[in-house]
C-alpha cells in the first residue's frame, strides 16, 4: 500500500512546481444555462485539449502565449475563440444548440472518445438513451443502457442490470454522486430513474477510476439538470400508464435554478372498477380497495455564488405501494377486515458545494443521505357480536421492514498542474444503519366457543440492526506521457468497519491507451474493487423480498479482479468501433442455500446464505454512430459466468462449478434512430440473446414410506420429491424481440431574441413558444412469445393427456401512445 | 384515455400466453432410488427403482439383476421376496434394532443404515367434538411420556378418512369417494412447537404432509400433555351419510427421518415457489431415498358423519 502512495507523491510533487499558463471556466447551454458535461476544449496551436468535468467545467494549462481554442460539443455550434495568456485566465463559453450538426463538430467529439485512456467506460448521450424504445412508451434510460455491451437485462421488460457476470447488487447507482439502493419500479419493469430529468449517463464496466467504489460490476454516474437559469421551461407528458411533469428555471435569474420532476402511475384509479366488482359478495355487502401504483420526484437547486463558487441540493423520493383493503361482513354477525400494504422505496437528499480554490485546483465538499425502505403490513380484524349483546374484537397484526440508512461525508478535489496530468483526489465517509429483516406481530384472538382470549402475543423476531462505517481514500492522475500512450492510474484505500472487526482493501486501478494511428487505439485495464453491502434475491425479479445485507463478522467483503483490453476504432464514414476483451474473477460472493429464503424464515440471514467464487469472461463489440440522421449502435457480446461454492459446509451444486443465473452466451442489440425531417423521426431495436439458465428438477421418486401400498398408488405432489442434477441445469429458449418507436414533432410559432454568446458578445437565438411530441410505440413487434418463466403442467394430445413443460409469455405486440408538451 | 388503458391492459392480460417448450430428453440420467423405513413391529421391506422423468407419467421402473443383503444385529438377510420395486425381508423389526443395507446393480454399490428408534409412549387419546352447525371442531388430547435422557424425535400425524357419496358441481354428477390423507391440524403447544409458529395459529409443519415434526428438546423425561385442534367446515356437497373416520399417528424416528421429512417440507411450502428447488437428504450412498427407521403407534379417535345433502334417488 505505501508503495503505491510513495509512487504517486514522487509523480504528483514536482508537476506542481511547474509554471504555466492556466485557462479554466465552465461550459453552458446558451438558451438554458445548463452545464455541459463533456464538451471539449482543444487548443488548435499545440494540439492540446481537454474535456470539461461533470460540474461542467474545464481547465487547460498551455505553455504558449496564444492559445486558438475551439470549444465543441455534440448538438452546439463549436466555438473559436483566440486568447493572448499573460497568466491565468477565466474563460467561461455558452455554446448554441444546433439543429444541423456539423462534421468538424463530430470530429473533435470523436478524438476525443478515441484519446481516452479510461476504457470499459460507455457515455450515451442521453436524447439517445431517451429515443430507444421500450415497454408502454415509457422512456427509460435502465432499459437503454440494457442494450449497451457487456450489459444483460433480466427478465422480460425488468429493469434488473448484469454487467460482465455480475449479479443486480453489483452495480454502484449514483443519482448526482449518492448511493441508490433499489432502482426498480413496479418488480423492474420501470427505472426509478425519470429521464426527464437526467442530463448526463456514464456507464463504467471495468477499470473504475479509482474515485469508485463499493461495487465489483458497474458505475452508473447519473448526473441531473440544474435547471434552466434564464426562464421557465418544461414538458409534461401522459402515457399508457403514467403521467408525468417536469419544470426548471430561475429562481434568482443567472443565480438559483430550480429543477422538479414528478411521475407516478395512475393504473389503480383506472382499474378500480374493475377491482370492486371482483369484491361483490352473496350479500353485496363486501368492499374491497386495491392496487398498485409507483411515484417518484426529484427536486434539485442550484445558486451561484460567484464564478468560484456553486451549491447544489439534490432531493429524490421515489416509493412503491401495493394495497388491499377487504372488509367482509358475515352471517355469523362477525365483520372482516383484512388490511395488506407493501410499499418500497428510496429517500436520498444531498448538499453540494463546488468551489475553485485557484485556476488548477478545485473542489466539492458535499454531505448526503440515502434511505431505503421496505415494509409490509398484514392486519386481520374480527369484530364478532355475542349472544349477549357485547361486541370482541380480535387482531391479528404482522410487520416486516428491511431498511438501509446511510450518511456520507465527502471532500474531493481536482488538480490539474499541467495539461498532461489531471488530478483527482478525495476522502469520503458513510455510516451504514442496516436492519436486513425485522418481523414483528401481535395476535389478540378470542375463541367464541371456549369464550376467552386463546391467543394473545406481541413480538419482534431477527431485531438485528447492523451499524457500520465505511471510509475511503482515493488518487487518481490522467496522465498524457506523450502524443501516443495515455494513463490513468490511481489507488483507492478503503475500510470498513462492522461487529468489531474491520475490513481494509487497497485497491489499485489502472488502465492506459496507445495511440496506433490515426483512427486506431489499443487500451488495456485492470482493477480491483471491493464490495461491503450485498443482495439478497432468490429470483430473477426483482422483488419486495430481495434483502440488502452488509458484510458481517462472518460474512466478508466481496472482491473482485479484473482485466481488460481492447481495440477502438473511428471509420471514415462516422461509425466508431470498439472490441474488448475482459476477464474477472470474484471472490466471497454470496448465495442463498437451496431451497432458503429469509422471508418467513426465523434464523437469521447468515445462517441462510453460502459464500463462494466466480468467474467470468467475454468479448463485447460496438459500432456506435452519434451523428447524423442516422443514429444509434450495434452491440455483440459473447460470455461465459460461473460460480462455484465449494467451501466446507456451504456447498452449492454439490461443491461444482456451475453456470451463474444469467450466463448468456451471446447477446445482441441493434439500435437505430433515422430522422426524417424536422417533425418526424422513427427508433427501432432488435435483440436477440441466449435464453436464461434455470434450475429443473429432471427426475421424479416416491417419498419413503412404511407402509408398501404407498408405492402402488398413483403418484402425486405429496409422494412425490424431485431430485436436481445440478444448478442451473436448462436453459431457456432464446429470446429476441423487434421494438419501434416514431415521434411526431410540433414546434408552435416562437420569437427570435438576442443574449450573450461568449461573454460580452451578442447573437440571435431562436426561442420556441411551445411544442410537442406526439409518441407511438410498438413493443414486441412480430408478438415473439419470449418465456417469462417455465412450469410443468398436464396437456392434452393426440397420445391422450400427459406432463409437459410450459412456457409463459406476459408481453404479446404491446402498442401504447405518449403525449408530451414542452413549454 | 381511462378507456383505452383499461381495455389495454385487459388485453395484456389476456394475451400473457402459454407455450410448450420442446424438450430434450436426453439430458435426464434415471437415478436408482432406494428407500426403507424399517418400521418396529412391522416385516422388513425396502422399495428399489428406478427415478422417473419430470415429465414422465408412467409408474417408476424397477431395476433387474439386484444383489441386495440387509446386516441387522450383525446377521445377514436376503429377500425373500419380490413384488414389483418392493423387496420383502422374512423379519419383524425391533426396537432398537442396528441395520445397514448393501446393494449392488446396475454397476454401483449402494449402502446405508440406520437404527430403529423406540416405541412411544404414548396415552390413550381423549378425543370430543363440538359441533356448530356451521363446523366440526375436533379436539384430541393426549399425553407423551417421554423417554429420559435420550434424544427422541417425534412426527405426529391426524389422518383422516373420507367415504360415502359427495356432488360435484362442475360436473354435475355424484361420485362416491373413499380416501385417506393427512389432515390439516392447529397445534399452539409451545413445548412442541415454535412459539413463533404455534401462535400464528399454525401447525403441522407448514407442509401438504400435515406432520407435526418435533423434538424432545423441551419435554425431555416428562409425561407430557398436548392438544391438537382440527376445525372442519361443513362440505355442502356431502351427501347424507357421509362419514369422516379419524386416526392419530404419533411416530418417533431416527435422526435422518426427522431431518428427511423435515427437508420435506420445508421443500413443499409456499416460499419454495421463489427459491432454487433444494435438493431433499439422503443418507444412501449411491442412490437417492433414505434408509431410516421409526416406530409408530396409531389411535383410532372418533367416527363422525356429515353431509346436507339428500341422498340420489339412483345412489
Amino acid at each position: 500500500m505505501y508503495r503505491h502512495l510513495i509512487l504517486l507523491a514522487l509523480l504528483i510533487t514536482p508537476l506542481a512546481l511547474q509554471a504555466q499558463h492556466t485557462i479554466s471556466g465552465i461550459i453552458t447551454d446558451n438558451a438554458t444555462g445548463e452545464t455541459l458535461i463533456g464538451a471539449t476544449v482543444l487548443d488548435t496551436r499545440s494540439g492540446k485539449g481537454t474535456t470539461t468535468n461533470v460540474n461542467g467545467r474545464y481547465t487547460l494549462t498551455l505553455k504558449e502565449n496564444t492559445a486558438t481554442l475551439r470549444i465543441t460539443f455534440v448538438g452546439y455550434e463549436p466555438i473559436h475563440d483566440t486568447i493572448h495568456l499573460k497568466g491565468n485566465t477565466n474563460r467561461n463559453y455558452k455554446l448554441h444548440p444546433s439543429i444541423q450538426l456539423q462534421e468538424v463538430v463530430v470530429r473533435a467529439q470523436r478524438i476525443n472518445s478515441r484519446e481516452s485512456a479510461q476504457m470499459s467506460a460507455l457515455e450515451m448521450p442521453v436524447e439517445q438513451l431517451k429515443a430507444v424504445p421500450v415497454l408502454f412508451g415509457e422512456a427509460d434510460i435502465m432499459k437503454a443502457i440494457q442494450l449497451l455491451p457487456g450489459v444483460q437485462s433480466g427478465n422480460e421488460g425488468t429493469g434488473g442490470m448484469y454487467v460482465r457476470g455480475g449479479g443486480p447488487d453489483e452495480n454502484l447507482f449514483l443519482l448526482d454522486g449518492i448511493p441508490l439502493y433499489n432502482v426498480n419500479h413496479m418488480g423492474g419493469f420501470f427505472s426509478a430513474f425519470n429521464a426527464d430529468a437526467v442530463k448526463n449517463v456514464t456507464l463504467y464496466k471495468g477499470s473504475f477510476p479509482a474515485r469508485f467504489g463499493g461495487r465489483l460490476s458497474s458505475v452508473l454516474d447519473v448526473t441531473t439538470n440544474n435547471g434552466n437559469d434564464k426562464e421557465i421551461h418544461g414538458n409534461a407528458s401522459i402515457g399508457f400508464i403514467s403521467a408525468k411533469i417536469n419544470v426548471e428555471g430561475p429562481i434568482v435569474k443567472e443565480k438559483t435554478t430550480f429543477c422538479l420532476s414528478a411521475r407516478r402511475t395512475y393504473a389503480d384509479f383506472l382499474l378500480q372498477p374493475l377491482v370492486q366488482r371482483m369484491a361483490t359478495d352473496v350479500d353485496g355487502k363486501s368492499k374491497l380497495v386495491a392496487g398498485y401504483y409507483f411515484y417518484d420526484l426529484n427536486a434539485k437547486v442550484t445558486h451561484k455564488f460567484s464564478d468560484k463558487s456553486r451549491l447544489y441540493a439534490t432531493f429524490y423520493h421515489g416509493n412503491d405501494d401495493v394495497y388491499t383493503k377487504v372488509r367482509t361482513e358475515s352471517s355469523l354477525a362477525e365483520d372482516q377486515y383484512l388490511d395488506f400494504a407493501n410499499n418500497w422505496g428510496n429517500t436520498v437528499g444531498g448538499l453540494r458545494w463546488n468551489y475553485v480554490l485557484g485556476p488548477k485546483l478545485f473542489m466539492n465538499l458535499s454531505a448526503s443521505y440515502t434511505q431505503y425502505n421496505n415494509q409490509m403490513v398484514v392486519g386481520i380484524e374480527k369484530d364478532a357480536v355475542l349472544d349477549d349483546g357485547s361486541e370482541q374484537v380480535s387482531t391479528i397484526k404482522g410487520n416486516y421492514v428491511s431498511a438501509i440508512y446511510d450518511i456520507t461525508g465527502r471532500w474531493d478535489f481536482s488538480y490539474t498542474p499541467r495539461p498532461d496530468h489531471n488530478i483527482q483526489f478525495g476522502t469520503y465517509y458513510t455510516r451504514h444503519r442496516i436492519r436486513p429483516s425485522v418481523a414483528s406481530g401481535s395476535i389478540d384472538y378470542f375463541d367464541q366457543i371456549q369464550m376467552n382470549n386463546a391467543w394473545q402475543m406481541d413480538t419482534t423476531l431477527q431485531e438485528d440492526t447492523v451499524r457500520a462505517n465505511e471510509i475511503v481514500l482515493f488518487a487518481e492522475d490522467d496522465w498524457s506521457i506523450n502524443d501516443v500512450f495515455k494513463i490513468n492510474y490511481g489507488i483507492n484505500i478503503s475500510g470498513f468497519g462492522v461487529e468489531n472487526v474491520f475490513y481494509p482493501s487497497v485497491q489499485p486501478r489502472i488502465s492506459g491507451r496507445a495511440l496506433l494511428g490515426d483512427n486506431l487505439s489499443f487500451k488495456v485495464g485492470y482493477a480491483y474493487m471491493s464490495q461491503y453491502m450485498h443482495l439478497l434475491s432468490t429470483t430473477s425479479v426483482s422483488l419486495p423480498t430481495d434483502l440488502w445485507v452488509p458484510s458481517t463478522r462472518r460474512i466478508p467483503p466481496m472482491t473482485a479482479n479484473q482485466l481488460a483490453a481492447g481495440l477502438c476504432y473511428n471509420t471514415d464514414i462516422g461509425v466508431d468501433l470498439s472490441i474488448e476483451g475482459y476477464y474477472k474473477h470474484m471472490r466471497d460472493i454470496i448465495e442463498y442455500k437451496d431451497g432458503a429464503t429469509s422471508f418467513g424464515s426465523t434464523v437469521g440471514w447468515e445462517e441462510l446464505v453460502c459464500l463462494g467464487d466466480g468467474w467470468t469472461y467475454g468479448v463485447e463489440f460496438l459500432a456506435q454512430r452519434n451523428y447524423g440522421d442516422l443514429t444509434g449502435w450495434v452491440a455483440y457480446t459473447w460470455s461465459h459466468t460461473n460460480h462455484l461454492f465449494n467451501r466446507p459446509g456451504q456447498e452449492l451444486n454439490n461443491g461444482n462449478p456451475f453456470p451463474a443465473k444469467y450466463d448468456r452466451r451471446h447477446d445482441l442489440s441493434i439500435v437505430l434512430t433515422y430522422k426524417i425531417n424536422k417533425q418526424i423521426d422513427i427508433s427501432g431495436t432488435w435483440v436477440f440473446s441466449t435464453g436464461n439458465t434455470a434450475t429443473l428438477a429432471m427426475e421424479k421418486y416416491p417419498v419413503a414410506s412404511d407402509d408398501p401400498d404407498s408405492y402402488n398408488s398413483t403418484p402425486n405432489m405429496t409422494t412425490t420429491l424431485s431430485h436436481v442434477s445440478s444448478r442451473n441445469n436448462f436453459r431457456m429458449p432464446n429470446y429476441h424481440r423487434a421494438d419501434i418507436s416514431i415521434n411526431f414533432h410540433r414546434t408552435f410559432k416562437g420569437r427570435k431574441s438576442n443574449l450573450p454568446d461568449i461573454e460580452g458578445a451578442d447573437a440571435p437565438v431562436w426561442h420556441p413558444k411551445m411544442r410537442r411530441t406526439f409518441n407511438i410505440s410498438i413493443y414486441n413487434l412480430y408478438n415473439r412469445a419470449n418465456p417469462y418463466l417455465t412450469y410443468t403442467s398436464s396437456q392434452y394430445s393426440y397420445q391422450g393427456y400427459g406432463k409437459a413443460l410450459v412456457q409463459l409469455s406476459i408481453f404479446p405486440i404491446l402498442p401504447s401512445v405518449a403525449y408530451t408538451l414542452y413549454f | 384515455m381511462k378507456r383505452i388503458t383499461l381495455i389495454s391492459l385487459l388485453f395484456l392480460a389476456l394475451a400473457s400466453c402459454e407455450k410448450v417448450i420442446d424438450f430434450d430428453t436426453s439430458v435426464s440420467h434415471s437415478e436408482p432410488v432406494l428407500n426403507g423405513v424399517p418400521s418396529a413391529g412391522k416385516q422388513l421391506f425396502v422399495y428399489f427403482a428406478h427415478s422417473r422423468f419430470f415429465l414422465d407419467s408412467t409408474n417408476y421402473q424397477p431395476i433387474n439383476n439386484v444383489d441386495m443383503a440387509v446386516t441387522i444385529n450383525g446377521t445377514d438377510y436376503l429377500p425373500t421376496m419380490v413384488d414389483r420395486c418392493n423387496y420383502y425381508f422374512n423379519y419383524t423389526v425391533q426396537e432398537d434394532d442396528d441395520l445397514s443395507i448393501r446393494i449392488l446393480a446396475e454397476g454401483k454399490d449402494i449402502y446405508a443404515h440406520t437404527v430403529v428408534p423406540r416405541m412411544p409412549r404414548i396415552s390413550q387419546p381423549i378425543a370430543f367434538t363440538n359441533d356448530t352447525g356451521v363446523f366440526h371442531l375436533l379436539i384430541v388430547n393426549f399425553n407423551i411420556d417421554d423417554y429420559a435422557n435420550h434424544k427422541d424425535y417425534y412426527c405426529i400425524t391426524l389422518r383422516q378418512r373420507d367415504s360415502g357419496c359427495r356432488y360435484s358441481p362442475y360436473f354435475d354428477r355424484y361420485d362416491t369417494i373413499d380416501t385417506t390423507y393427512n389432515t390439516f391440524f392447529l397445534c399452539n403447544d409451545h413445548a412442541l412447537v415454535d412459539p413463533f409458529i404455534a401462535t400464528n395459529l399454525s401447525v403441522s409443519g407448514f407442509s401438504p404432509l400435515n406432520q407435526l415434526l418435533t423434538t424432545d428438546s423441551n419435554i425431555d423425561g416428562t409425561n407430557h400433555n398436548t392438544t391438537l385442534t382440527l376445525i372442519r367446515l361443513t362440505d355442502t356437497n356431502e351427501v347424507v351419510p357421509y362419514i369422516h373416520q379419524y386416526t392419530l399417528d404419533v411416530e418417533t424416528v431416527s435422526p435422518e427421518r426427522y431431518r428427511y421429512l423435515q427437508e420435506i417440507a420445508n421443500a413443499t411450502s409456499m416460499l419454495q415457489l421463489i427459491t432454487e428447488p433444494p435438493e431433499i437428504y439422503s443418507n444412501v450412498s449411491g442412490a437417492l431415498g433414505i434408509f431410516a427407521g421409526n416406530a409408530r403407534r396409531t389411535f383410532p379417535l372418533i367416527t363422525l358423519t356429515g353431509g346436507t345433502q339428500p341422498p340420489p334417488e339412483d345412489h
